[in-house]
């Protein structure tokens, strides 16, 4: 009874090792097969991803040839033409200085929207004087509306950088300001921009209603919120990174960080 | 009959891995399986002619010894990149098996020593695993010749290695038993013959 008890407890130990052995080659291939499913589902987000983000450049793109076909169309070929009727006046008529007067006018316009528009399109300020100059030009162009404080405060001075570098620091700005006007509802928003370590910082804060960095997360996985995909695709061609947080004393915070190239 | 019929597939088993594999004769497993063959024709015709003077046992550690440095250098490059550890569990291993070997005698079969290697073996295999899966170098585990290397090894050494060490306490209790036990590991002995045949398939994949 004790040696086919023992056998037994042999023969038990053997299928039990034996399903063991298969349990762990059952955990291996069940293990490989939710690598292989979560690696798809990522290869899937990664394209959905890709494809937002060509079709947000595409319609930014749109969207911007619209704004300027409409821009010279409404006003500045409705301006030229008033300045084309005036001079066609003259034609028939007398030297009349009031309608010449009139005409410039409408040509001093003309050349301003057109600057405008040029100027929205590749800003000169950026081109000229640098990315730092570029922003305080902003925040001064809404201190001026008279409805949001803006102030802007140089901590570092900042150098002058690669074109795209400056160009997506300005872009990001202007998109990150534009949404503080619309959405935020602040009545006072500050930039501060510093230089550390190769690294460019701006920082933006206001004492509206802001966003967080899970919301930023979630909208840009959104239909539609093109502008903040305009955003990730920037950052994402300098290797840029940004950051929205609630500072509990300061308000809503945006961190920009931009890597200077070597 | 039936267990005369296993045991004669049992020892046959490795011609298939060596004729499925057989454009890959310069490989370790095509090696592994041509003396596995080797040994089961040795262990057959001196099962069925005693006149022989061959002592079965002597071979038998001798295929253990055999068998252990093949499957360790296949595991190598594989689970263990650095060489001076290899040389040094390797030199462990094989000093435990002899220092075995020497407690009874060469002229017995070493079960003991063959259930220390069937640890050493499960060891490599389920280090085999783990590396797989942390490397993933290879998305469809069917397609490769590792994973069945390893699954094969898995199955057949955690089946022996309790049939290897009961097996001096089955001769001497329970003769019926211990040949019924050894039928089971002929059973395993087929499978992982057909398991190194899709490996060595898997290798062209």
């Amino acid at each position: 009874m004790r040696v086919d008890l023992r056998a037994l407890i042999i023969i038990v130990g053997i299928s039990v090792m034996l399903l063991l052995a298969l349990a762990i080659i059952f955990f291996v291939i069940l293990y490989q097969r939710r690598i292989i499913a979560h690696q798809i589902e990522l290869k899937k987000i990664s394209a959905q991803k890709e494809l937002e983000l060509i079709q947000a450049s595409i319609q930014s793109e749109e969207e911007e040839r619209t704004r300027i076909a409409s821009e010279l169309h409404d006003d500045v070929a409705a301006t030229l033409s008033s300045a084309r009727l005036f001079l066609y006046k003259t034609k028939d008529a007398q030297y009349d200085e009031n309608v010449v007067n009139q005409s410039k006018e409408l040509l001093d316009q003309s050349i301003a929207k057109v600057r405008d528009i040029s100027h929205k399109l590749q800003p000169a300020t950026l081109q000229h004087l640098g990315l730092e100059q570029s922003l305080q030009s902003i925040m001064e162009t809404i201190n001026r509306s008279g409805t949001v404080a803006a102030t802007f405060i140089a901590r570092a001075p900042l150098p002058r950088t690669a074109e795209n570098v400056e160009l997506a620091a300005y872009r990001i700005s202007q998109e990150l300001v534009a949404n503080m006007l619309k959405h935020s509802g602040a009545t006072t928003i500050v930039a501060a921009t510093d230089f550390d370590g190769g690294q460019l910082v701006i920082n933006f804060t206001h004492d509206g209603k802001g966003m967080t960095q899970d919301m930023y997360e979630a909208l840009i996985y959104k239909k539609g919120s093109t502008g903040l995909k305009n955003i990730v695709n920037r950052l994402k061609s300098v290797n840029g990174v940004i950051r929205f947080y609630l500072d509990a004393d300061e308000g809503y915070k945006t961190e920009l960080s931009i890597p200077l190239p070597a | 009959m039936v267990e005369e019929i296993i045991n004669d597939l049992s020892v046959i088993s490795p011609l298939l891995p060596i004729v499925v594999g057989v454009k890959k004769y310069k490989t370790l497993l095509w090696l592994y399986a041509l003396a596995g063959l080797l040994f089961d024709i040795t262990m057959l015709i001196s099962d069925k002619n005693r006149n022989i003077p061959v002592n079965i046992d002597v071979i038998a550690n001798t295929f253990l010894l055999i068998e252990f440095f093949l499957i360790s250098t296949y595991f190598k490059g594989k689970i263990l990149s650095n060489k001076i550890v290899f040389y040094v569990l390797f030199v462990f291993c094989f000093s435990i098996f002899v220092a075995l070997l020497a407690i009874r005698s060469p002229l017995v079969l070493n079960n003991y020593g063959a259930a220390f290697f069937n640890l050493v073996y499960i060891g490599y295999s389920i280090a085999g695993f783990y590396f797989i899966l942390k490397r993933q170098e290879v998305l469809f585990l069917g397609r490769s010749e590792f994973f069945w290397f390893c699954a094969a090894i898995l199955l057949y050494f955690t089946g022996n290695f309790l049939i290897f060490l009961s097996d001096a306490y089955f001769q001497q209790t329970n003769a019926v038993l211990q040949m019924r036990v050894w039928v089971f590991h002929n059973i395993l002995n087929i499978m992982f013959s057909i398991m190194i045949a899709v490996a060595l398939l898997a290798k062209n994949e």
